[in-house]
């Protein structure tokens, strides 16, 4: 049995160790809060909070992304207009590039050598190639791209039988810059050709067939061409080709033929004054490109890999010969643009240059931006709040360490 | 639904100075060759067409001949300019087979000013092998061989060309003789002296 003064050394010890322990807490938690205010910041980097009048340069854009991948939190703010370009070439031969480009407000075109032309809101146009890169501005706001891909010339063939209107077809291909192949039927098993006989994907883009004779005899071999990734245009009388191969692929039946609308070309759309295979029975997945006064007039459709298009007009040489003003150079666009919709693919690629691909980097800067380092948010206080926290553990040993010594005291009786 | 109207219409051009009716019946000679050897949709009969008309740009290919000066009006001049940059080709015979005839120098100075200098069609061309094949170049005629007119026999025709296109065709061998008759009467001859023409016809509907 202990003696009292044996048990009130043990409970003497007992709080002189408590009152120990409370003490080297209370020590060491103000030693953890005293080392965490004054030691450097390791924990994370300061938020990065940016106000922009313009969109940033590429190369800054760059930056700050490269922040945020590194865990920095980076917020920014301003009025920025949204405004972007894109350029593809022109599926027709030549260097032309169709420009698009969308703001909030009109828009100026230039390239380095000064102001090209001014657009709309949302509007396109079509450039020879530009001296640099082509610059789209809207207030302070700039975006540009660099149209240097260049368009090879493209390869069409025309079949059909002897006529003007298969002859002015591949003088305005001619004329457009196209390298037309022909085979023209002409009396018993004779044939007018020019270049290679057959179409071949490998050499053509398009294939224009103007009758339906040419378009029946060669309807399988059509079909696989257009399956296969060919353009396929059936003008004039051959839109109305019936061979079940051709039926197959085209987006129209032909019904009847309207007469021209009008005997002259003057004062009239061109197209009103020429025979017309009105199309009908429109397939669902075809698309309606143009109508006479309601009368569906052109039908695109997709097929697998390639494209078919009916263009129910005929005698369209007559718009040539004896249209108004421009009718030569109207013509020539016409055939041009009807085959380069059609046509295969994509202009084939060609490497585009350094600059042309920086360029692409700020074809949309506001969208660029966004993709880069996310909206803009208003500015906000914890984003904002810099310099070391300290852990959230730490108040809670504080206050445990505080309790243990005023229990101590409390004990011991001492004040 | 076959084809809308005849492809191709044989048109012979009326201009105001000269004789331009001198050889009536080479319009229905050539249709009937062209319907004898092709099946090109030809229309059974031709039609006259004023040089200076607007209406001239309904046949990208018309024949002049004559045997009298040729003088071409301010508006035939135009006209025959458009209508060669259209892609038109206009035919152009000597009927009098003589390069010192009135036709022929006043026919050269004219289509010189409406449209360029004729020149000398080399004799391998394309449109002696459009249909039926002339190695040796344009065909000769029964006028030429017979010494009458210069009693040349010409080598070659002359053009001018646009962009690789013969826009003016001429001739000096006397087509228009050679053709002018009935084409009931080809049965009396061993060979068609007609067949260049298709050639001619062919050629304009296919370049």
């Amino acid at each position: 049995m202990r003696s009292p003064v044996e048990s009130q050394l043990r409970q003497s010890r007992r709080e002189g160790l408590l009152r120990g322990v409370a003490l080297a807490a209370l020590a060491a938690a103000t030693l953890v809060a005293a080392w965490l205010a004054m030691r450097p910041e390791v924990t994370g980097p300061p938020a990065l909070r940016v106000q922009f009048e313009t969109p940033p340069s590429a190369i800054a854009r760059d930056s700050l992304a490269a922040l945020v991948r590194a865990g920095r939190t980076v917020t920014w703010e301003g009025d920025l207009a949204p405004l972007a370009v894109m350029a593809e070439p022109v599926r027709e031969p030549g260097t032309r590039w169709r420009i698009a480009a969308v703001g909030s407000a009109p828009l100026i075109v230039r390239d380095s050598l000064g102001v090209i032309d001014s657009l709309g809101v949302a509007s396109a146009l079509t450039l020879e190639p530009t001296r640099g890169p082509v610059q789209i501005v809207q207030g302070g706001t700039l975006a540009s791209v660099a149209p240097r891909e260049i368009a090879p010339p493209r390869r069409a063939m025309v079949l059909g039988r002897v006529g003007w209107e298969a002859r002015f077809i591949i003088t305005a291909l001619e004329e457009a810059g196209w390298n037309v192949d022909a085979r023209l039927a002409l009396g018993r098993e004779r044939e007018v050709r020019q270049g290679e006989g057959s179409p071949r994907l490998e050499r053509h883009d398009v294939v224009i067939v103007t009758d339906s004779t040419s378009a029946n005899a060669s309807a399988a071999s059509l079909a696989r061409f257009a399956r296969a990734g060919g353009g396929l245009l059936l003008a004039g009388e051959a839109a109305a080709a019936g061979a079940p191969a051709l039926r197959a692929i085209t987006g129209a039946r032909v019904q009847r033929i309207e007469e021209p609308e009008t005997e002259s070309f003057e004062g009239h759309e061109p197209t009103h004054a020429l025979p017309l295979f009105a199309l009908s029975a429109i397939a669902s997945d075809a698309s309606l490109l143009e109508d006479r006064e309601g009368t569906p007039a052109i039908v695109a459709r997709r097929v697998e890999a390639g494209r078919v298009m009916q263009v129910g007009y005929a005698e369209t040489w007559r718009w040539r010969m004896q249209g108004e003003g421009r009718s030569v150079e109207e013509h020539r666009a016409y055939w041009s643009r009807l085959a380069g919709l059609v046509a295969r693919g994509e202009a084939r690629p060609a490497a585009l240059v350094a600059d042309a691909r920086e360029a692409a980097r700020d074809a949309a800067p506001l969208a660029a931006l966004v993709h880069a380092i996310g909206p803009p948010s208003e500015a906000d206080a914890s984003a904002v709040r810099n310099g070391p926290t300290l852990p959230a553990w730490l108040g809670p040993i504080i206050l445990l360490a505080l309790l243990a010594e005023w229990g101590s005291r409390r004990r011991r009786g001492a004040p | 639904m076959g084809a809308l109207v005849a492809e191709f219409v044989w048109a012979t051009a009326q201009y105001d100075s000269g004789d331009w009716d001198s050889a009536p019946m080479v319009a229905p000679n050539l249709i009937d060759s062209v319907a004898r050897y092709t099946t090109i949709d030809v229309a059974p009969t031709g039609v006259i067409v004023p040089l200076g008309s607007r209406d001239l740009f309904k046949y990208p290919l018309v024949f002049l001949t004559g045997h009298l000066p040729v003088r071409f009006s301010d508006v035939e001049r135009s006209t025959l300019r458009e209508y060669c940059r259209r892609g038109g080709l206009l035919f152009v015979d000597d009927h009098n087979h003589d390069i010192d005839g009135e036709f022929h120098r006043t026919a050269w100075e004219e289509i010189a000013k409406a449209v360029a200098p004729l020149k000398d069609l080399r004799n391998d061309h394309e449109i002696y092998r459009s249909f039926f094949t002339f190695a040796d170049g344009p065909p000769t005629t029964s006028h030429e061989l017979n010494g009458w007119g210069d009693n040349l026999v010409h080598k070659h025709l002359q053009a001018v060309e646009r962009d690789g296109r013969i826009c003016v065709l001429y001739s000096s061998k006397d087509y228009a003789s050679e053709w002018n008759y009935h084409p009931d009467n080809k049965r009396f001859l061993s060979l068609d002296n007609t067949r260049f023409g298709v050639n001619v016809v062919v050629y304009a509907l296919t370049r």
